[in-house]
């Protein structure tokens, strides 16, 4: 059997590092203290070991990344290649309409918002500090996946890989949250992630072909779930 | 039986004395107008839509286009279920685009849509406010003919709703399962095999700037079988309400309880509907 | 006490009010110094409270309730089970509540975050607050100063609270006294009982002259160039 010749540095894309490090847990964004609505279905009783929450991530992370966040930063990223800031700002305000319960939308907007900021302070002078002058001047909502576009063309990433860091902090996240909600461990959380992540790339395809009219993902169960989190006298996260 | 292309427009405008009339209107079918109701107690016009068809065919294009002015105060609603009949091939669409100025009420209540086995149907629904419109705008559907032992078994169903308010865009939904996709979601949220819907939209200031009690008072209605949630829209005194039912006899309980709910803060509320 | 160390390495002294961060185990009595802090000082400082609660909105209820300040100044934050990620890796939550409180009220003047009950190991991150109070209590044993760790050893102050209670817990603070010098150096500390007011002018006099004067004189000093 041949070994596999050695790579060069020079044959790492340069974006790599940085979509790394948007990735990394250490990325202070927040995302921490957000369960995207988990916590309240495990309240509700819907998801309660890991065969729900495998369901949980099949129907419903997995298509809501494939119709809401993943488009939107599919065109956030083209958007930004001009950049078209009068599109970038109707995406972040599509954003925030694309999520009707309260505190999944705060949890978007706050996240993104915070991950420009972030990002303005780490590349002065760049596209992030125009992006933020422009989402400061037209009072854009903050819009997580619009900011994950955002990194993406800061470091030079190809959409695709854009999408891939999206949909794995996303799943990420929510197995993170879920190991704090459920009794279930971290070898089986890494298996249903592992799951799930074979199927992100179908996901990618579909999500990068949709125009807007056709974004969307309704749950009505997610958004009673969350709607009624907002009031919960105990809760960990918040969303 | 040949495909429809239909139409529903009017205006609801408040005529000197106050009274709601319509002005402008035109109809063709499958639509129907009946003569509306004008309720001198509760000062509201009632209006039924009526599908003398009985249902929307593979084909049927349906363009309904409402505007309620300022001062003016309406329901619209429906005798009975929208049927979507089974479609060998093709689709049904109907587009609304409902408008309600500053200082209007509109009630949209039909009853619920029922989609049949093998049917394909998509309904775009735009909803504009002015920054103090107030509305109840609510979309209501079963899994199928309950009745006939079908649920679930349509082909694709796409309910899209677009509300802006004051010019911004505050929600966007959109709704996009064939039933068993749907089938799947309710089983695994344990809703039961006959599970209904209903998601509607509450705008007007004198909810308050705030969640006032009134929404305590509608989650109060959650129950074994019935879940309901409300949660504050990106506009000012905007809501989304949602409710899941597991079965259709608790929908309509639900419905008519939140209706009694809000009644003291939305006195229209309160108005018969003026069904059997 | 220990001779007093400057605080406040706010990265920006003088362009927001000067945070002071409470940190110290669950019961330690971290929620009754923002009291009686409230408290004392209400009337002659603008205030806000930010609390972090693991599973409940149990500090910031029981402030309000005990009418520590206007409901308004005081918010309660939820930190996903992170409670000293929300303090020290990423306070983005506690930040947000922090600008969303000096938004509210622009003539805030001290604005205290108490964090959500951590362990020997949490510290807060200096981007995040001026200051630093650590709470711990003699309940938990009169070894806990000796165990040391980055906020035993490092906070800004340490508090030893509920002394009243050591002769029935069998803690000696005599040895608790010799631990917390050996740990913390120079870095300052007080026994104090909070719930019967015991020693809280002593640590109303360290927040006042080394918080308050502190940012205040450095928000007076001239910027520095190159």
């Amino acid at each position: 059997m041949n070994s596999a010749p050695a790579t060069g540095i020079e044959e790492i894309p340069a974006w790599l590092p940085g979509l790394l490090q948007t990735c990394d847990s250490a990325y202070p964004t927040g995302g921490y203290a957000h369960s995207g609505g988990l916590e309240g279905l495990v309240q509700a009783g819907v998801v309660r070991d890991a065969a729900s929450l495998g369901r949980h991530l099949q129907e419903i992370i997995l298509p809501a990344l494939r119709q809401v966040d993943l488009p939107l930063a599919a065109q956030a990223w083209r958007a930004l290649a001009r950049p078209d800031w009068e599109r970038v700002g109707e995406l972040c305000f599509l954003s925030s309409a694309l999520r009707p319960a309260r505190e999944l939308r705060l949890a978007a907007e706050n996240t993104g918002r915070q991950r420009v900021e972030l990002l303005a302070h780490l590349h002065p002078d760049s596209l992030a500090t125009a992006f933020h002058a422009e989402a400061v001047r037209g009072r854009w909502p903050g819009a997580h996946p619009i900011a994950a576009a955002l990194e993406g063309r800061l470091w030079g990433a190809p959409e695709q890989a854009v999408l891939v860091s999206l949909g794995y902090s996303t799943l990420a996240a929510s197995l993170a949250a879920a190991m704090k909600l459920l009794r279930i461990g971290q070898n089986a959380a890494q298996g249903l992630l592992t799951t799930a992540l074979r199927q992100l790339p179908e996901a990618i395809t579909t999500a990068r072909q949709l125009r807007d009219p056709e974004m969307g993902w309704f749950n009505p169960w997610l958004e009673i779930a969350s709607a009624r989190h907002e009031s919960a006298d105990h809760r960990m996260f918040i969303s | 039986m040949a495909k429809l292309t239909g139409h529903l427009d009017f205006r609801a405008v408040p005529r000197a004395d106050g009274q709601t009339v319509l002005k402008d209107q035109s109809f063709r079918a499958p639509f129907h107008l009946s003569k509306p109701y004008w309720d001198s107690e509760a000062r509201i016009l009632i209006v039924q839509v009526v599908n003398p068809t009985a249902g929307i065919l593979a084909g049927d294009e349906l363009d309904v286009r409402i505007e309620v002015e300022r001062g003016a105060a309406l329901i619209v609603t429906t005798p009975g279920a929208s049927r979507v009949f089974t479609m060998r091939h093709g689709a049904a669409v109907a587009r609304q685009q409902i408008s309600v100025a500053d200082g209007a009420w509109l009630e949209w209540i039909p009853e619920p849509l029922v989609t049949h086995r093998e049917s394909t149907f998509r309904q775009i629904t735009r909803l504009e406010l002015g920054a103090s419109a107030a509305v109840f705008y609510a979309d209501q559907w079963m899994p199928g003919r309950l009745g006939h032992g079908e649920a679930w078994a349509w082909r694709q169903l796409e309910l899209l709703l677009e509300v802006r308010q004051a010019n911004r865009l505050v929600l966007c939904e959109r709704m996009a399962a064939s039933g068993p996709e749907l089938r799947s979601i309710a089983a695994l949220h344990g809703s039961g095999p006959e599970a209904c819907f209903l998601n509607a939209v509450l705008a007007g200031p004198a909810l308050g700037p705030t969640e006032g009690t009134w929404r305590n008072e509608l989650e109060r209605l959650q129950q074994p079988g019935i879940w309901i949630g409300v949660s504050s829209l990106a506009g000012q005194a905007a809501w989304t309400l949602k409710v899941v039912t597991e079965n259709a006899r608790r929908l309509r309980e639900t419905v008519r309880a939140i209706r009694a709910a809000l009644a003291p803060h939305l006195p229209y509320l309160a108005t018969d509907l003026r069904k059997l | 006490m220990n001779p007093p160390t400057t605080v406040c390495s706010s990265p920006n002294p003088g362009r927001r009010p000067p945070r002071i961060g409470i940190g110290g185990p669950v019961g330690s009595g971290k929620t009754m110094l923002c009291l009686r802090l409230c408290q004392a000082l209400r009337d002659r400082l603008s205030l806000g409270v930010v609390t972090n609660d693991i599973y409940c909105s149990e500090d910031a209820d029981f402030l309000r309730q005990q009418s520590a300040l206007e409901p308004g100044r005081i918010l309660g934050v939820e930190t996903g089970g992170c409670p000293h990620t929300a303090i020290r890796d990423d306070t983005t939550m506690n930040e947000q509540a922090c600008r969303d409180l000096e938004a509210r009220f622009p003539d805030l003047q001290l604005l205290l975050v108490e964090s959500g009950g951590d362990n020997l190991t949490a510290t807060f991150s200096p981007e995040l607050v001026d200051a630093f109070i650590y709470v711990i209590d003699v309940a938990e044993g009169d070894k806990m100063p000796r165990k040391g760790g980055p906020a035993i050893r490092h906070s800004d102050l340490l508090l030893i609270n509920k002394i009243d209670l050591a002769p029935l817990v069998g803690a000696d603070l005599d040895v608790m006294d010799r631990d917390a010098r050996r740990q913390r150096g120079t870095r300052p500390f007080l026994f104090c009982d909070l719930k019967r007011h015991h020693n809280l002018p002593a640590v109303l006099d360290w927040i006042e002259h080394h918080v308050l004067f502190a940012t205040a004189a450095r928000a007076a000093e001239p910027p520095r160039h190159g």
